[in-house]
């Protein structure tokens, strides 16, 4: 946790950005703008949004539905081009690339992203093996032993069996399968792993397990975390900061303790407000 | 699949009975007794024990011009139908994923292509290029395209939403790659289906077009050539159209049972 | 649980089998007085939403109840034909599902649905079914019922279709109320909306609530007491608060473990 973090001030005011730019950030997105359609017919999905992510470090973005959080994710991926804004990651701009460079960024598998329905995310008709050998493709690993050793290694990682690697998705469970769907997002060895809703499709003993795997891989200084998600409770534990979106606009941004405790917006509050609690 | 559609006694039958139909279009010719442009016997004989099927109106076995017809009217509809599916079925699931462009251009081809009438289309064309078999076979194949484009097309679209196509995209993968590894083997079933629909369609095109006398010059004997003649004299020999006939309509309800069949064992898998 | 002779619903060592003789629930027994709130937790597979299906007469084709009994107000449902099960859910039990947007009829306006479910229920006619129905919507939090009632259920977001939903179940004055999961597809602060509600009715109208849900803690906000199910059967029941300082199933430890642990609690 740098202290730039919590030097910046938890802003009640629209468009705060959370931290001065300063060495060791590996993300570094700036006013970002997104929209969509013309005129009177525009509509604001991302205003002014800025986000900084120091290598090793856990950030979760909360916001409903139409916050624009699946947005930002994206643009972060380069799947969604920003209408204003900069997306900086290790020294690359990533708003600036073309159509190929876009995807030789991406082959580089230097960032990676967890879906929410596990099912959904993995081929059908493909043994999981196949589905977490898939990003070695893109990276250009040749040799199939290479290959081989490399998803054994992503899968002792996530703590699952090796004898499940022949197995179908649909022969697993729900965490089993979120987990595949992690190991194939670390195969790659990523700088970055975003996690949309992780746990929200799981069951209470899958997710356990989830989140306990996410905790571990927080202890690996070289793997930074954004965690995307609608409900505080489910990532409060996993992060070192939190950043509130509401309609497309950060509102406040600081540590878990913080925000929980001692919510400054009105929206925030509502949020920390709604999260289901444990009545004793 | 090859289990599944063994199992079903509608699946056995079929393929017991094109596995018939495609050894006479094979072996035929081999087997044929006569000379089947030979007209040295009398003409428009019946059945006996030295001409199976009788003789036709310029004395010729009617047999052995059944099995060397079989070559030409099977051979010809498969060609339809691979001339049709390399035409269709890429350009089909291409369109799903390689953005508007494409797709408005392709399915105003497609919409052309269904728009002409086969047989009416394939007389014109022949008269303008040349009256041969394999024009005849390249135009129908032709129109036969858009229907396994749109079976492709009509895959592709329903699992083009699914998450792990996108995760695909996300690390990087090119559309030739997440169509050939991811897609394909999806659009396959309902392909498949296609194959043996057009397949028994094409045929009958087949069949139509030489009854006309389109694409093949006459001694050459077809199915469609020899139903064409037999009508001639039906006074004669009334029963002789049955045997062509036959053929025709049992290799084609074989085709659509095969059909049937690929249809039912797929539906059963999902649940 | 208490005196049987008052009570509204009775589950007696319920069993409930699939067409092959799978046992998919066994030995479900709880009782459930007027004004009172069970809140069933599990996950999916846990055969809670087939328990609630059970009592409602509503369990998809094939299934059946194979041993055990349902008692409403002591009289016996498990034989009971069609017609007086559509009488009950007519007039005393209402139920609200998960997904609330294909439980609206999309081609039919929010207040016209709404009438006819009025009309239906509580053999009111014409306009004043329409009446009702802009009550109805006030009375579930939407305060320009007018407008509303006007829209399609396309043009409403999920939280505010379920409060509809809830409208529709509570129009006839029901004595229990069944929600399965009808938060699990809303975001959490529409969450939270929804079950104040829920628990605002509980208190006015006295109303009788079998809730459904994995969330352990969502049920504990509005529930007296709590039963957990696991792979088809009761692992605990009891009174809320007593199950929640001190669980006897190694389950219910970890459901509360896990919210202890990663949840909010963590923090206040």
């Amino acid at each position: 946790m740098s202290d730039a973090t919590l030097a910046a001030p938890a802003g009640v005011a629209s468009g705060v950005p959370t931290a001065a730019p300063a060495p060791g950030r590996l993300l570094q997105a700036e006013g970002l703008r997104v929209a969509y359609g013309h005129l009177r017919a525009a509509h604001t999905v991302l205003e002014d949004v800025s986000l900084a992510i120091s290598a090793g470090e856990a950030v979760g973005l909360i916001g409903e539905s139409g916050s624009g959080k699946t947005t930002l994710a994206k643009v972060i991926l380069g799947a969604v081009r920003p209408q204003a804004g900069t997306v900086g990651f290790d020294g690359l701009e990533l708003s600036q690339l073309n159509g190929r460079q876009a995807r030789a960024f991406r082959r580089s598998g230097a960032i990676q992203y967890v879906f929410q329905d596990p099912l959904g995310s993995l081929d059908p008709e493909w043994t999981v093996f196949r589905s977490v050998e898939e990003p070695l493709f893109m990276q250009g690993e040749a040799a199939a032993a290479a290959r081989r050793a490399r998803v054994e290694e992503a899968f002792s990682r996530v703590g699952l069996a090796p004898a499940l690697l022949e197995r179908l998705p649909a022969q697993l469970s729900g965490g089993q399968r979120q987990r595949v769907a992690i190991a194939r997002a670390l195969v790659s060895r990523p700088r970055l792993l975003i996690a949309d809703e992780p746990v929200s499709a799981l069951d209470a003993s899958a997710r356990a397990h989830v989140l306990e795997l996410f905790g571990a891989l927080r202890r690996d200084a070289g793997l930074a975390q954004l965690f995307i998600s609608h409900d505080l409770g489910s990532v409060a534990a996993l992060v070192d900061r939190i950043v509130v979106l509401c309609q497309g606009r950060i509102v406040e941004s600081g540590s878990p303790q913080q925000i929980i405790r001692a919510p400054v917006h009105p929206y925030t509050r509502a949020l920390v407000q709604a999260a289901p609690r444990l009545r004793r | 699949m090859g289990t599944a559609i063994l199992r079903r006694p509608g699946g056995a039958l079929s393929v017991l009975i094109l596995a018939l139909v495609l050894f006479l279009a094979l072996a035929g010719p081999a087997l044929a007794p006569y000379d089947p442009y030979d007209g040295a016997f009398d003409i428009l004989l019946g059945p006996s024990a030295t001409h199976w099927l009788g003789t036709d109106y310029m004395g010729r076995d009617v047999l052995s011009r059944l099995l060397h017809g079989s070559t030409l009217s099977v051979i010809g509809a498969l060609q339809v139908v691979a001339i049709g599916f390399a035409l269709g079925v890429v350009p089909g699931m291409l369109s799903v994923f390689l953005g508007c462009g494409f797709e408005w251009g392709s399915l105003r081809v497609i919409d052309t292509l269904i728009a002409l009438p086969s047989l009416v289309f394939a007389v014109a064309v022949t008269a303008l290029i040349g009256n041969g078999v394999s024009e005849a076979m390249f135009v129908v194949g032709v129109l036969v395209a858009p229907f396994f484009y749109r079976v492709a097309r009509a895959a592709a679209l329903e699992v083009a939403g699914q998450p792990y196509l996108q995760a695909s995209v996300l690390m990087g993968a090119s559309v030739w790659w997440v169509v050939r590894r991811h897609v394909w083997h999806k659009a396959l079933p309902a392909v498949s289906i296609a194959v043996a629909t057009i397949t028994g369609h094409s045929l009958i095109v087949v069949s139509s077009l030489t009854f006309l006398g389109i694409g093949v010059q006459p001694p050459e004997p077809t199915w469609g050539g020899l139903l064409a003649s037999d009508l001639q004299y039906l006074a004669q020999k009334p029963y002789a159209p049955v045997f062509p006939s036959l053929l025709i309509v049992v290799t084609v309800a074989a085709l659509n049972l095969l059909a049937d069949t690929l249809r039912d064992a797929q539906r059963r898998r999902r649940p | 649980m208490n005196a049987r002779s008052q009570a509204l619903l009775v589950v007696d060592e319920l069993a409930i089998a699939a067409a092959d003789g799978r046992t998919l629930v066994q030995d479900v027994s709880f009782a459930l007085e007027a004004g009172q709130t069970l809140g069933i937790v599990g996950e999916s597979g846990s055969g809670k939403s087939l328990t609630c299906r059970a009592v409602l007469g509503l369990l998809p084709p094939g299934l059946r109840i194979s041993a055990g009994d349902i008692r409403w107000r002591g009289q016996s449902l498990r034989t009971a034909p069609a017609a007086a099960y559509r009488a009950l859910r007519r007039a005393e039990i209402g139920a609200v599902f998960q997904d609330p947007g294909s439980y609206l009829n999309p081609a039919s306006r929010i207040g016209a649905q709404l009438a006819e479910c009025v009309r239906v229920r509580a053999g009111v006619g014409g306009r004043a079914a329409h009446a009702t129905a802009l009550a109805l919507l006030e009375a579930v939090g939407i305060q320009q019922s007018a407008s509303v009632a006007r829209r399609f259920p396309h043009e409403l977001s999920g939280g505010m279709q379920q409060r509809v939903l809830i409208a529709m179940a509570l129009c006839g004055q029901p004595a229990l109320l069944i929600a399965d999961e009808v938060t699990t597809a809303l975001d959490v602060v529409v969450q939270h909306q929804v079950i104040t509600l829920l628990a605002r009715h509980k208190a006015e109208r006295d109303l009788a609530m079998l809730m459904v849900s994995h969330d352990l803690a969502l049920v504990s906000q509005v529930c007296d007491h709590i039963l957990v199910m696991k792979d088809g059967a009761v692992v605990e029941q009891g009174e809320r608060a007593a199950l929640l300082a001190e669980p006897a199933h190694p389950y219910t430890r970890l459901l509360i473990d896990t919210h202890l642990q990663y949840g909010l609690d963590a923090y206040v």
